[in-house]
């Protein structure tokens, strides 16, 4: 089974660190981002085919993310990840077609089957 | 009210009695002169004349000693009688003026005269300009339902007869003069009002309000001197009523406007909270998001892979971040609860910054950062919570580190500008910088350039000197540093170090022990 591209994108390194050892234990080939301006350079240099996304983070967010990935790569899944639950933030990420919106404080084994699921449509 | 008759009747004795005196001691001399150029036909002595003039005082004494006691009385015994009404109703007139409250000078007026004149029943009616109609404000012997109905258009056939007339006007007598349709209307809006007698209360020429009298208890109908009376006093009630009902919409508009300002605040404290429990949850879940994340990333593992130094690991991440979300409420709660704060006591300026430099300095040596300080010998003591006070300082060097990152200065200059009563501290670093479109913003709560930081420093650090009645400004350029000046009132009385000591009263406690042993 060849294994999932898979970046993360959060500004707080720890929160990288600790997804990228969960996923990498489960087979994924995982990479990390902590702004959204090496988001997009990853995304462009390793083409991931699922995102990780916060949505807040200083200078470029995930909201902005979302709307340059969605409109260069639509095959890439993204899924949401936030901290906050503003219903503006959410339906505009929904609007803009994010695969799923999750809030943090995040069950990882929720996450793993979400992201599986995504996959297996690919 | 019996008292001051009673003052006013000796007074009254008093008088009469000197001036009868001064009288029949002149009538006494004028003849004692008479007799001695002229003769007289009776014999005239000293004695005869000391008589006279004793006699003559003892008549008017007596008569107005008889007069007083017969006034006492009837105002004791007889408080419906004509002549005690019309003094106590010009009595009453006089002091109307004087009340600005409208409640109270209504309420005063409806009341004396339905009990001075024994009423079945009495009602004032003041002039609305938005109804055009005259409405009841106060009532006595009426119910509150029949109250609440006595109201008269502004164009009522009655106003217009009251303002022919503008004087009181009885029902029985005022019909007579009028053709039959317009006397069944008027006595229809006599019935309206439940009165006989309507008096209008006019200022400036406009009838702004009416005074509806019943007949007496008794059945019997106004005498003409209560009338007289009557008219004095409505003559009286016009300016006030008119002051009452200015003042009145005064307190009104002044009572809205202190309602909208306050709802202003409300709004600008609620955008505020909001704004701060978007920040809460934010911070706070991020910190949550890693302990719950490591843990669970152990759990999953199972038993394969677990090794004590990554347990170690994962459990030092936990209490870091525990601490951190401790933090964010801790800093949180000074925003929140103003008023628990300590009480203000006299802070020095240069033991609190020495503290501060204290808590930093280990810190700073790893950064190879030197903190120089200028402060003046005798700086004034500043008023204000010791904690709080900690807290700004700390935050404005802790600011002043993060700008810096590595290897740079931060001076601390302490000076005292005695013309404006201030204390000015500036804290400058040899960071990176701001922004000028920045140098506001950065006082916003939440408000980071930082990726591991909560930006509440500076928020808090400008809420404080809000607090103690100071300003706190950034004067910055990107690439030379930036510097916070902040400006603390000195407390009045105090001028320097050494007056401050002096001022302790019990109430002001004195500084903690702060020793000046740090650096």
């Amino acid at each position: 089974m060849p294994m999932s591209k898979m970046l993360i994108v959060d500004d707080e390194r720890e929160i990288c660190d600790f997804l990228k050892e969960f996923f990498s234990d489960r087979e994924f080939d995982v990479s990390t981002a902590s702004s959204g301006e090496e988001a997009l350079h990853k995304i462009a240099s390793e083409n991931p085919k699922i995102l990780l996304l916060d949505v807040t983070m200083p200078g470029i967010d995930g909201i902005d993310v979302l709307r340059e990935v969605k409109e260069r790569y639509p095959y890439i899944k993204v899924i949401m990840v936030t901290a906050v639950e503003t219903p503006d933030k959410m339906e505009e990420a929904l609007r803009l077609g994010a695969d799923n919106y999750i809030t943090k404080p995040l069950s990882l084994e929720y996450l793993e089957k979400d992201v599986r699921e995504k996959i297996a449509k690919l | 009210m019996h008292h001051g008759l009673k003052r006013d009747f000796l007074i009254r004795c008093a008088i009469l009695l000197c001036v009868s005196m001064i009288i029949s001691v002149l009538i006494g001399l004028s003849l004692l002169i008479l007799d001695r150029f002229s003769g007289l036909a009776f014999p005239l002595s000293i004695v005869n004349s000391m008589l006279l003039f004793a006699t003559v005082s003892f008549t008017v004494a007596t008569s107005s000693l008889i007069y007083g006691l017969l006034r006492s009385f009837v105002y004791r015994y007889l408080p419906s009688s004509p002549i005690c009404v019309s003094h106590e109703l010009s009595k009453i007139s006089s002091k109307l003026i004087s009340i600005l409250d409208f409640n109270e000078l209504v309420n005063l007026v409806t009341n004396t005269v339905y009990d001075l004149l024994a009423l079945k029943n009495i009602a004032l009616l003041v002039y609305n300009k938005d109804s055009n109609s005259y409405i009841c404000v106060t009532s006595a012997g009426l119910s509150i339902t029949e109250m609440s109905h006595l109201s008269l258009e502004g164009d009522d056939l009655l106003i217009a007869t009251l303002r022919s007339n503008s004087t009181c006007i009885y029902r029985d007598t005022i019909i007579k003069s009028l053709s039959w349709q317009d006397a069944s209307i008027v006595s229809h809006s006599f019935a309206r009002l439940r009165s006989l007698y309507v008096l209008p209360v006019m200022y400036e020429g406009q009838i702004i309000g009416l005074l509806c009298l019943s007949a007496k208890k008794n059945e019997k109908r106004l005498l003409r001197k209560e009338i007289v009376s009557l008219q004095g006093l409505s003559a009286h009630l016009g300016p006030a009523l008119h002051n009452a009902t200015t003042m009145n919409s005064l307190k009104k508009i002044n009572n809205e406007l202190v309602d909208t300002q306050s709802q202003l605040l409300q709004t600008a404290k609620m955008s505020a909270l909001e704004k701060l429990a978007a920040g809460i949850a934010h911070e706070i879940h991020n910190p949550l998001t890693i302990i719950s994340g490591k843990a669970q990333v152990l759990l999953l593992k199972g038993e394969k892979k677990l090794d004590a130094q990554k347990v170690t690991e994962v459990l030092t991440t936990i209490v870091q971040q525990t601490k951190r979300a401790a933090d964010i409420t801790r800093r949180l709660l000074m925003f929140a609860k103003p008023q628990q704060i300590e009480t203000k006591r006299l802070i020095s300026i240069e033991s609190v910054i020495n503290d501060t430099i204290s808590l930093v300095s280990y810190q700073v040596s790893l950064d190879e950062i030197r903190i120089v300080k200028i402060i003046e010998s005798n700086t004034p003591f500043i008023a204000g919570s010791l904690l709080e006070v900690r807290e700004l300082f700390l935050n404005l060097i802790l600011n002043s580190i993060q700008a810096i990152g590595t290897q740079g200065v931060i001076t601390i200059v302490v000076k005292h500008i005695e013309k404006d009563g201030l204390v000015k501290i500036s804290i400058a670093d040899t960071g990176k910088g701001i922004p000028k479109e920045k140098t506001v913003d950065i006082f916003d709560p939440f408000y980071t350039t930082k990726v591991d930081c909560v930006g509440l420093g500076l928020f808090v650090s400008q809420q404080i000197v809000n607090r103690m009645g100071g300003a706190i400004k950034v004067d910055s350029a990107p690439g030379t540093g930036s510097v916070f000046n902040v400006l603390l009132p000195v407390p009045l009385r105090i001028t320097s170090r050494h007056s401050g000591e002096s001022v302790h009263s019990p109430d002001q406690r004195v500084p903690l022990q702060e020793n000046n042993s740090t650096k």
